[in-house]
């Protein structure tokens, strides 16, 4: 290994010119000095380059580190190559006119190649670290060297650099040249892979940022590299982080420095160029654990000398040969055996430009270290669960964004409430359906917001709304008779409600309520029944009209005189003309019960007597069905009752006239009337075909017949015991029937006696 | 020989009713809408008056309002002859005094020309 140029002059300052600048690839110049004197370096070597003016503000200074990419003996013109950046530095270089001065100070770098070329050598080199390698290549190219060398490079970005290209250039040309180019961090296997011949026979160079460096030689001395094969060097790069330690030949102000020593907090040593210690402060004292009186005269190597030859060797070259302060973290021991990790630096003591010594500063960062591992570890923690929450987090932001869509997509109107009916949600049907914004009813009492009334436009008591027996009760109320709320702009429409409690951990913390406006659906129904009405008063005129015709023919002269036969038709045709009156009487009732148009028409009536008027009108028919008919009453006073007589009439006819129907001939029809205290029950009682189980579910609905009754008598409209008994629940009373096949049927009317 | 006056705007039930009723010796007139009932009313002055209530130009009800008015027509028998069947229409009849109620389609002509007979009598 040849000497260092830079040990020779102490006066390292060159002057120069600039000779050209040119862009030779994407973001990347080569730049062009002339130097005014003899410049001597070896390929690998760098140098710093100093603009005497910045154009644009830097704040690291006017000079960069550079490697030489040219070769020796070009005259005394070198280039460098660099990559563009924002830096003023860079843009004043960059923007320098041919021929404007410079000064050039170096060569540095103990980097050079052998004298022998026996052996291979191995360069590895981290990203900008390439470009000692370039013009040591260059070098070994030009001159031939029958030297075989393999090139390991690491990039940390995928971009595709240019110095790619030369090496790429230079294989052609070079045949005892291979290199390998990979992206990350270098590791054993790569280097193996990479290198054909045995590794103890080669001479290693590691070049690139400190921690490649460090890194990459560990690795090295752990697979059994010897470290007289190893030379590294941390570059500084065309990036050139590092500013220029010191100016040299600045005189030192000596009895500032002692004072500043004594006082400092840190742990600082001074020591000659030998590195013999003359003087170490109270704080070394502590830290290391030996007196001063012990250091004085040893070298610091009394609490270090742990790290390895090559770190010592850098040590020494960079401040004894380059002059340059010295940076590293150091594990050393104490008197007391006890090991520590110290940041050590060590400072140039200069007067005149003379050396007279190293000033060393220690400062333990063991616990700094645990301090920061534990950090790192609580911050990896924190991350973990961060990274946790947020997949959380994600997933419930997708959950909450589902169910707002979702309940958004509804298209009934939906209403959460706390459990004083206070408003916590209402979705966007809602809002319309009520015309108030959702701001406008948060927070508020949803039965003050909304009023409810029935179709008679009573509004409904508080505590009888749905919403609140959901939450005092905790009922679900589904309503089926029509109720109507009332919109911010006063107008009314009807609407269906489901209100159910919201139950959580046994208590009721509020109540949801679903609505939906009905408005056309009961239009629907209005003109469903008006037409049912209206075609039924149509076909009753001109029934009424075949009626009373047929009436009168029957009765004239030439009737009585025609064939028997003859007459039976008439009969036949004054019979069915009777059922599809009573038919349509059946539909109009029901559609009044629809259109809820049956008006009570109340009038005080004493119930015996009407029901006897009924049943005397009725005999005629039991009498053809050979039933017997009866009445008993079994109480003595029976109060009078406050009643629509016309619809009451109906009931009763219809339940007999049921009764009847589904009699056996030879057997017994009974109707009694009787009272409980504030009950009036009246019966009626056959012993005929009787309903079976399932049939007795379906028999108040509308249209339904059994299939017995309709094999009985298939004429039937399957309407009369939906209207007995919306009838008898229009009164408030009951409608209840006990029945068993074969045996018959007893129809129970039970009514209030206080009618309204 | 007895007047009775039949408003109804159904042919068939005017014509029958009318043959009917002749045949049972009375005197009929007829009107096929209240006003003209009303008119022949009060100028004719029947005994009975038989009333439909869906009529042309003036209802059966308003037709029978006015009619209550005249201090004749106060007085005069009515028999409500109608197909409607609602208790609001039924009630509202029966504040104007109206002898009988009778739903066509719901009886015999026999019985209707009885309650006629029993009425005049």
């Amino acid at each position: 290994m040849t000497s260092p140029t830079a040990a020779n002059g102490q006066n390292l300052a060159k002057k120069g010119t600039i000779a050209s600048v040119k862009k030779i690839a994407q973001q990347t110049f080569e730049v062009a000095v002339k130097l005014s004197e003899d410049f001597n370096f070896t390929p690998g070597q760098y140098i710093w380059l100093m603009l005497p003016k910045l154009k644009y503000p830097d704040p690291k200074g006017d000079r960069r580190a550079f490697s030489i990419c040219s070769l020796p003996g070009k005259d005394n013109l070198i280039t460098l190559i660099f990559r563009t950046s924002d830096s003023g530095y860079k843009r004043t270089l960059l923007e320098l006119p041919k021929d404007s001065p410079v000064d050039v100070i170096g060569p540095f770098g103990f980097f050079a190649l052998p004298k022998t070329n026996d052996k291979p050598l191995v360069f590895i080199a981290g990203g900008t670290g390439v470009t000692p390698v370039l013009s040591m290549l260059d070098f070994l190219t030009e001159h031939q060297s029958p030297q075989n060398v393999s090139l390991l490079l690491s990039n940390t970005s995928h971009e595709r650099s240019f110095y790619l290209d030369r090496l790429e250039k230079i294989q052609k040309i070079n045949r005892h040249f291979s290199f390998a180019h990979k992206i990350g961090q270098i590791d054993w296997d790569f280097i193996q892979n990479n290198t054909a011949s045995k590794n103890n026979q080669c001479l290693w160079y590691i070049v690139g940022p400190q921690q490649m460096v460090i890194a990459v030689t560990k690795i090295l001395l752990d697979h059994g590299v010897a470290a007289d094969q190893l030379y590294f060097d941390q570059h500084f790069g065309f990036a050139g982080d590092g500013s220029f330690p010191q100016k040299a030949g600045e005189p030192m102000d000596l009895e500032g420095f002692k004072f500043a020593v004594d006082s400092s907090p840190n742990h600082i040593v001074v020591t000659d160029v030998n590195g013999v210690i003359k003087y170490a402060n109270s704080i070394a004292e502590k830290i290391t654990g030996f007196k001063v009186s012990e250091m004085i005269g040893e070298t610091p190597r009394l609490w270090g000398g742990l790290m390895d030859k090559g770190f010592y060797e850098n040590l020494w070259q960079t401040i004894k040969v380059k002059r340059q302060p010295f940076t590293a973290e150091i594990q050393n021991r104490r008197k007391s055996g006890e090991l520590y990790v110290a940041s050590l630096q060590i400072s140039l003591l200069e007067q005149q430009g003379n050396l007279l010594g190293f000033v060393a500063t220690e400062e333990d960062v063991s616990s700094r270290i645990l301090l920061e591992q534990d950090l790192n570890n609580a911050l990896l923690a924190a991350q973990n669960v961060l990274d946790d929450l947020e997949i959380e987090k994600n997933a419930l932001l997708l959950a909450n964004a589902k169910d707002t869509a979702m309940l958004a997509s509804i298209g009934d109107g939906i209403v959460a409430t706390d459990q004083n009916a206070r408003v916590i949600f209402i979705n966007e049907a809602c809002e319309k359906l009520i015309g108030w914004k959702k701001e406008e009813v948060f927070g508020k009492s949803w039965i003050e917001v909304v009023p409810m009334d029935d179709e008679d436009g009573n509004t409904i008591p508080d505590d009888k709304r749905p919403i609140m027996q959901a939450i005092s009760q905790r009922k679900t109320t589904t309503t089926t008779t029509t109720y109507y709320f009332t919109r911010k702009d006063k107008t009314r429409f009807p609407v269906t409600v489901t209100a159910t409690p919201i139950i959580l951990n046994g208590g009721v913390i509020g109540a949801i309520g679903i609505y939906r406006d009905i408005t056309t659906e009961k239009e629907i129904d209005k003109a469903k029944s008006e037409f049912v009405s209206l075609a039924s008063h149509q076909l009753r005129t001109p029934l009424g009209i075949i009626k009373w015709y047929l009436e009168a023919l029957q009765n004239d002269n030439y009737f009585k005189n025609a064939p028997t036969d003859t007459r039976k038709y008439f009969d036949e045709i004054y019979s069915s003309t009777e059922r599809v009156l009573s038919l349509v009487r059946d539909l109009l009732s029901v559609s009044r019960i629809d259109q809820g148009k049956v008006k009570n028409v109340p009038k005080p009536i004493f119930l015996t007597q009407t029901i006897e008027e009924i049943i005397d009108q009725m005999q005629i028919v039991a009498r053809n069905k050979k039933v017997t008919l009866r009445l008993t009453i079994e109480d003595s006073v029976i109060p009078p009752i406050t009643i629509d007589i016309l619809r009451f009439h109906e009931a009763i006819e219809n339940l007999i006239t049921n009764a009847l129907e589904y009699s056996l001939p030879e057997s017994l029809v009974e109707v009694t009337l009787t009272k409980n205290d504030d009950t009036l029950l009246i019966s009626v009682k056959d012993t005929g075909l009787g309903i079976s189980k399932a049939d007795l579910k379906l028999l108040f609905t509308k249209f339904f017949r059994s299939d017995e009754a309709i094999k009985h008598n298939p004429e039937g409209s399957g309407l009369g015991l939906y209207v007995v008994k919306s009838y008898v629940e229009g009164w408030g009373g009951k409608l209840a029937v006990q029945s068993e096949p074969g045996k018959g049927s007893t129809f129970t009317i039970s009514l209030p006696i206080k009618q309204v | 020989m007895k007047k009775i006056l039949i408003i109804e705007d159904e042919s068939a039930y005017l014509k029958l009713l009318h043959e009917q009723l002749t045949l049972a010796d009375y005197e009929v007139l007829d009107a096929e809408n209240g006003e003209e009932g009303l008119n022949l009313a009060l100028t004719a002055q029947p005994d009975l008056i038989l009333l439909d209530i869906l009529l042309p130009k003036l209802s059966g009800l308003e037709m029978l309002k006015a009619l209550r008015k005249n201090a004749w027509g106060e007085k005069v028998l009515v028999f409500i002859l109608s197909n409607v069947n609602e208790s609001k229409e039924i009630s509202e009849a029966m504040n104007y005094n109206v002898s009988k109620y009778l739903v066509k389609s719901e009886m015999k002509l026999e019985d209707l020309l009885m309650s006629i007979k029993v009425c005049l009598k």
